[in-house]
């Protein structure tokens, strides 16, 4: 019994305390109306009465108090402004809860029921000016069970969680702390945020990542939310605020600019089928028109008319040309160049002052060939949309016929690419849609299971960036069942059983040749199946292929491709004496080579200091078994190059000037050799050798896992 | 499965009445009389294969006191049990200490068993 006196000591002793501060911060107010810090420590005062007089069981005062606090939250979020009247009357609440503290203090009850009924209507007909603008609030209780309604009515909080990065550390858990909220009311919304999420190789699984946006209805108090926080509130960056306001009638003001079909499907009054269907239902403009007499059917019809005219005019301005004639024009422009390029040099070693305009002259003619060329082989280049447009239709037809639904999106149609390129990738992107349908999109069934909307979606994208075209082909399904793979990997014997392998790397596997062609994995579905062989027609267009794949969310295959499949631009290099040519657009810089700048670990392993970043360095020499009498000992110079998912630096001899070349396939005319892309023949008569930097990324790097005795081996297999 | 709570004071009152409430809340509960003891408590759990969902730690103890223990915790494979603090202290800067040392969580005594459950839900999954 005396712990309870003891308690109610404290309560009266810091309510009085609480009381004067309001009353502080209310006459500061009077003067400075703008002042929030006063609005903040008259918001707090009341909102540690309310709670405080709860605890010890003043209900009268706490409800009272609550009220109050409601009052100040408007003013607290600018809905309310400070006016003398205002402040008369929360000076007038301020004496109230005092009296009513008083009383309890002598023993007798709080307030008179009837005084305090009236009190509280008195705080509610503040609270209540937005209510008479908007009568559709729902109708307003009798007063004599305003009480009762006015706690229990619901609230809407937006509650704001970003934890520590290593909450985890302190063994605390979000999706608990989440589930604590849930159990207080009915979530409206809840959004995480992915974007601190790092990419897999830098991902730390003890680390937290992801904040959270709630938005609750409830009829819980501000506290009993608060609860749910009282471990973390502290030193996590979480808030919850009172968003009723917003919520008015429970739907969110601020949905105003969204459109309607979105805000229905949001609130889950229609399904996206409905919404489809009732889109499909809407008229097109010109018909609207007609119906509604504003035009003749007959002006509709001559308006499309000329439309299609001009349109068909516009058509006309093109020409059908033989492929054959573009190709031989693009020869030619070559072998214009090549000749020229001869006669350069040629005039270089023999320069005598007669000859120096010769010299100019022929420059500026060079630079025409070179512009002349890049126009031939522009010729050749048509826009993805006809491609992408034939694959959305055979990803309908396909998912129609597995009735699954679907919708694809399609970006960047008017995307350029060269035809040989467009013609080549068509198998590539059959078989990647195909997989999409086939494997990645689930069935309708599946997809409301996991709490997806019913119709997958399929995303086709094209767009250039530097040199090269990149098209991606996205879905959002199950994602590549990447224990599946590793399982598969380890049947094949490319990996250990227990060892760790990252994602990129069994991603990779399934490009590999032999790994998809057992029927195991046709069964098991999204496994890449036949990956390898659109790996294989991505190679010999020189494009590349990277996935990226997420569970329950989707698959993104990104195919990057050469702008022109012909024409290449270059850094003509040495390295231990041969000559090499670099592709310019992977090029980030080059520089002298300095000894102390590099780092050695492990046995071949060497990183070189390049822009405040270690970036390792790959000698190619070694790598494509050249003549490496004295190793690195005479590189004078660092290309750095990045390949897009690797950087690395390649010590050479010298640098020369960059180059446009036309590369030589060496399959056609050799045999394909891993590294190299192709050669070709230099102004000076010479044949140099163009570096595949994907295959060099992929020979020194990902082979590297497996530890130095696969890097050897790999190599010998090159050079034998 | 039933939840293991690890609960570290040196009064043999408090930890017949804390262990008294929490088993009868349906925890299953190992008393320590030290950080060092629950750290060897903890030792022998590990060796028998144990699953640990909590500990709740005093302050003042002989010994070993509570941030320490804390601290070595955060050095063993129960590094993710959340740990509650129950004691009389409520001076700022040891609650700050503690939670640096990596405490879920602050009790003061005396409390009321509805408070320690109230709690103890709110760190660890309960059906």
């Amino acid at each position: 019994m005396s712990e309870q006196d003891e308690t109610l000591e404290i309560f009266f002793s810091e309510t009085e305390d609480l009381l004067k501060l309001a009353e502080e911060s209310l006459l500061a107010l009077e003067s400075t109306p703008e002042s929030t810090s006063d609005i903040e420590q008259l918001f707090r005062s009341m909102h540690t009465i309310k709670s405080g007089s709860a605890m010890v069981g003043f209900m009268s005062i706490s409800e009272y108090a609550h009220l109050v606090e409601n009052l100040l939250e408007r003013l607290r979020a600018h809905k309310l402004t400070v006016t003398n009247t205002l402040i008369t009357f929360l000076l007038g609440s301020i004496d109230f809860i005092r009296s009513m503290v008083d009383r309890v203090s002598q023993g007798e009850a709080e307030a008179d029921p009837g005084d305090l009924n009236e009190r509280k209507d008195q705080v509610r007909r503040y609270l209540g000016v937005d209510a008479i603008s908007t009568p559709e609030e729902g109708p307003e209780p009798p007063a004599k069970e305003a009480p009762k309604e006015s706690i229990e009515k619901f609230t809407f909080y937006e509650i704001n969680l970003k934890f520590r990065k290593d909450l985890f550390y302190s063994g605390q858990d979000p999706l608990l702390i989440l589930s604590g909220f849930a159990e207080l009311g009915e979530f409206v919304r809840v959004v995480p945020d992915l974007s601190e999420l790092p990419d897999f190789a830098n991902f730390c699984m003890h680390d937290l990542y992801i904040s959270w946006q709630i938005i609750i209805k409830t009829n819980k108090s501000y506290e009993d939310l608060e609860n749910v926080l009282i471990f973390v509130k502290d030193d996590n960056d979480v808030h919850i605020e009172d968003i009723t306001n917003r919520y008015r009638e429970g739907i969110d003001i601020e949905l105003a600019d969204k459109k309607l079909g979105e805000v229905l499907l949001e609130n889950g009054r229609i399904t996206e089928e409905d919404l489809t269907s009732a889109l499909k239902k809407q008229k097109m403009l010109g018909e609207i028109l007609v119906d509604d007499g504003k035009i003749r059917a007959e002006d509709l019809k001559e308006a499309v008319t000329s439309q299609e005219e001009s349109r068909t005019v516009y058509r006309k301005t093109t020409i059908r040309v033989d492929v054959e004639k573009v190709d031989s024009l693009i020869n030619l422009g070559e072998e214009l160049g090549i000749g020229l390029s001869r006669l350069q040099s040629f005039f270089e070693k023999h320069t005598a002052p007669v000859e120096m305009e010769i010299t100019e002259e022929l420059e500026d003619i060079l630079k025409v060939n070179q512009e002349f060329q890049e126009q031939v082989a522009r010729v050749r280049m048509f826009p993805l949309e006809g491609t992408f447009r034939r694959f959305q239709r055979m990803a309908r037809d396909l998912a129609f016929q597995q009735n699954k639904q679907i919708k694809v999106i399609s970006t960047g149609l008017d995307t350029e690419m060269d035809k040989e390129v467009i013609e080549h990738i068509a198998d590539p992107l059959k078989h990647l849609v195909r997989n999409c349908v086939d494997h990645g999109i689930e069935t309708e069934e599946e997809r409301q299971a996991k709490g997806k909307p019913p119709a997958g979606v399929i995303e086709f994208k094209a767009y250039q960036r530097g040199g090269r075209i990149f098209i991606e082909i996205r879905d959002d399904g199950r994602g590549l069942d990447l224990i599946g793979i590793q399982k598969k990997a380890i049947k094949l014997g490319w990996i250990e059983p227990d060892q760790v392998v990252s994602k990129e790397i069994l991603l990779g596997f399934i490009c590999k040749p032999g790994f998809s062609t057992s029927s195991q994995v046709t069964e098991l579905s999204g496994r890449g199946v036949g990956m390898d062989v659109v790996k294989t027609q991505l190679d010999q267009l020189g494009g590349t292929i990277d996935i990226n794949t997420k569970k329950d969310q989707g698959t993104t295959f990104t195919l990057c491709l050469p702008l022109i499949s012909a024409l290449m631009e270059v850094l003509h290099v040495t390295a231990q004496g041969t000559s090499l040519l670099v592709p310019l657009q992977a090029i980030v810089g080059t520089e002298k080579f300095k000894k102390e700048r590099i780092k050695g670990f492990g046995a071949h392993e060497r990183v070189y200091s390049f822009r405040g970043d270690y970036i390792p360095l790959v000698n190619i020499t070694e790598i494509l078994n050249l003549d490496t009498t004295s190793a690195n000992g005479n590189s004078s110079a660092l290309v750095f190059v990045d390949t897009g998912s690797k950087a690395f630096g390649i010590p050479v001899d010298e640098v020369l000037e960059p180059k446009q070349i036309i590369v030589k396939s060496l399959e056609t005319n050799y045999r394909s050799v891993k590294g190299l892309a192709g050669a070709t023949i230099l102004g000076d008569g010479s044949v140099s050798l163009v570096l595949d930097l994907l295959g060099l990324e992929e020979i020194f790097f990902k082979n590297s896992f497996k530890g130095d005795a696969a890097h050897e081996s790999e190599e010998e297999d090159e050079s034998g | 499965m039933e939840k293991h709570i690890l609960f570290i004071d040196d009064s043999p009152t408090i930890r017949s009445s804390v262990s008294f409430c929490l088993r009868n809340a349906g925890y299953k509960v190992t008393e320590a009389i030290d950080g060092e003891d629950g750290l060897q408590k903890m030792e022998s759990m590990k060796e028998e294969g144990q699953s640990l969902s909590l500990i709740i730690t005093d302050i003042n103890m002989p010994r070993m006191d509570g941030i320490t223990f804390i601290s070595k915790v955060k050095e063993t494979e129960f590094k993710f049990v959340p740990i509650l603090v129950l004691t009389t202290e409520a001076e700022e800067s040891l609650i700050k200490k503690g939670r640096e040392a990596g405490a879920a969580g602050w009790l003061l005594k005396p409390f009321q068993p509805e408070q320690l459950l109230w709690a103890v839900k709110k760190v660890v999954w309960s059906k």
